[in-house]
């Protein structure tokens, strides 16, 4: 398994989660919506942490980009769902429905064209610029933070 | 490798918002119109009919795909448009006073107007068209994406070129029904057709987390239909009648084609709420079924029905779609240039009250309804009319809102020293 894949598995999952929590809400179903939200955001956190910490600064260094390119635009979107988070907690907290599907719906865009921007130009860049070492990052990523 | 490709978040805020906000005062300008003409016209070949049909075409539509095409085409490939902020002023400026000179040519029968306004409309539409291209070959990528917007605008630059000969031939110089019968082909089963296409190939499975497109369709439809597109353009110049009649059917099976597998990608997709847009989606791939049946008997049975079938293209496909669109992306984009200038507090859900957007959503389906009355009741078009008219106007207003919101949030951004 290559980085990107690895990485855009992960993007799906998320996504997954999202529909979920919101098909609970949908139906009413509170708290079980609140868990799986709670779940989305976590591996969605969880995600964020791993390109930040790990992979962006290995792409930086390898390629020699800096800190103020394209992973600097992704660091700045990733602020924005934190966010949106903080926000979501309230709604999902509080039940109020429409407020979070329609945070929900801002989430979901901002991730999607984030994810696609990702997939289409960073993890492809990653997989060229880092392929010596790919099998062991992916293996790290696997375990991260565990 | 990867030269050229950015993440920066192009274009402003205001250019889409602007695109949009003209669009739809065409469309305000479009409902005044029919009310004017509707009662004096009978043949789609008649002046005040090409000036009203380009009203609702470029004033609107091709507004509105521009405006989302600064938009959208850098996020979607990673590469961005060169000098937008002065390239999209400079389209905007030209398109407009191309489109005003056009319809002021046909209506009061003005070649000096009809030559300025061909020639600037042509000018602003190739100019685009290089611009975009650059845009896209700038990405190096060579995927299916990509080659679906390449082909949409090898489309747009043959219906151009057939558009500006065809407006020739009203000085007499060429036989202006057939080359304005290919530019129509090419505008609405190329460029429209497949530019639609292509962005719900990306924007359906993100929008609605649903399954990606079959690759078949994605990798050659757009292939197909330019194919078709070609030999019906021989056709039409050599009058082969059989060969025109089956790249009629055939491009019209390709919309029925794709219609099919939307609907049932969005019936399947796993963010299961309904909201209006999956709606309008429904409404807008039905017409798009219906309208390319009744191309297809019309063609076969030699009836005369190209008000109705122009009506379920134009009003009861592209619009509906477009309507959609403008709901999903307007929000988002004010709420995300909002975040992005640290400016957290904003909502997407307040940017335009739902209750608006499904009142004006509400107020077409009206009108569309009162326009289905008209074939038996000619005065309907009066009532259907205004009433779109009210719709038009709570569009305008719904989009103003969006703006103003942004201005007031906007003031609260931080900058840091
Ligand atoms: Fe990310
Ligand atoms: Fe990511």
């Amino acid at each position: 398994m290559t980085i990107k894949d690895f990485m855009t598995n992960m993007h799906r999952e998320c996504d997954h989660l999202l529909t979920q929590a919101e098909d609970f809400l949908d139906n009413g179903k509170f708290d079980e919506a609140l868990a799986k939200y709670i779940a989305f955001k976590n591996e969605t956190l969880h995600h964020f942490t791993m390109e930040e910490e790990y992979l962006f600064p290995m792409l930086e260094e390898k390629s020699g980009m800096g800190s103020q390119g394209p992973t600097n635009v992704m660091r700045m979107e990733h602020a924005q769902a934190k966010s949106l988070f903080e926000k979501m907690d309230e709604a999902y907290k509080a039940k109020e429905k429409d407020r979070a599907f329609s945070l929900g719906e801002s989430m979901n865009i901002l991730l999607q064209q984030h994810n696609l921007k990702e997939e289409q130009m960073l993890y492809t860049m990653m997989n060229s610029a880092l392929a010596e070492d790919a099998e062991e990052i992916v293996t790290k990523l696997q375990n991260y933070g565990h | 490798m990867f030269q050229g490709l950015t993440l920066e978040q192009a274009p402003p805020y205001i250019i889409p918002i602007k695109f949009y906000l003209t669009a739809v005062l065409y469309l305000i300008a479009f409902s005044i119109m029919t009310f004017t003409y509707a009662l004096h016209v009978s043949s789609r070949y008649e002046y005040e009919v090409i000036a009203i049909t380009h009203i609702f075409t470029i004033g609107f539509i091709a507004h509105i795909m521009f405006g989302s095409l600064f938009q959208m085409l850098p996020v979607m490939l990673s590469t961005a448009y060169t000098n937008v902020v002065k390239n999209a002023k400079t389209i905007h400026i030209f398109l407009n006073i191309g489109i005003i000179a056009f319809v002021i040519g046909f209506l009061l029968n003005s070649t000096p107007f009809l030559y300025l306004g061909g020639i600037l409309l042509a000018l602003s539409f190739l100019y685009f068209c290089f611009l975009s291209l650059k845009t896209i070959f700038l990405s190096e990528a060579f995927n299916a994406l990509v080659q679906n917007f390449v082909a949409s605008f090898v489309a747009l630059l043959i219906a151009v070129v057939f558009g500006f000969t065809a407006l020739l031939g009203h000085f007499g110089f060429v036989d202006t029904i057939k080359y304005g019968n290919i530019h129509i082909a090419f505008m609405l089963f190329g460029w429209v057709f497949i530019l639609i296409i292509s962005v719900s190939y990306k924007i359906i499975p993100m929008f609605f987390v649903a399954k990606e497109f079959p690759s078949f369709l994605q990798k050659r439809l757009y292939i197909i239909q330019l194919i078709l597109l070609f030999l019906f353009a021989y056709a039409q110049m050599q009058e082969e009648s059989l060969l025109l009649l089956a790249s009629k059917i055939l491009l019209s099976s390709s919309v029925i084609i794709f219609a099919i597998f939307s609907i049932k990608r969005l019936k399947q997709r796993k963010r299961a709420r309904k909201d209006i847009s999956v709606t309008l989606w429904y409404f807008a791939m039905g017409n798009a079924i219906l309208t390319s049946l009744l191309f297809i008997f019309a063609n076969l049975l030699h009836v005369n029905i190209s008000f109705y079938i122009g009506f379920f293209a134009l009003f009861g496909t592209i619009y509906p779609l477009i309507n959609a669109m403008l709901y999903k992306i307007i929000p988002f984009l004010t709420w995300f240039h909002l975040s992005s200038n640290m400016v957290f507090d904003a909502e997407m859900g307040n940017v335009i009250a739902k209750k608006n957007m499904t009142m004006q959503i509400n107020l077409y389906f009206f009108s569309f309804f009162l326009f289905l009355f008209v074939p038996f009741l000619h005065s309907f078009i009066l009532l259907a009319t205004i009433v779109f008219l009210f719709s038009s106007l709570l569009l305008f207003v719904n989009i103003i809102h969006a703006k103003k919101y942004y201005n007031e949030y906007i003031k609260k951004k931080v900058v840091f020293e």
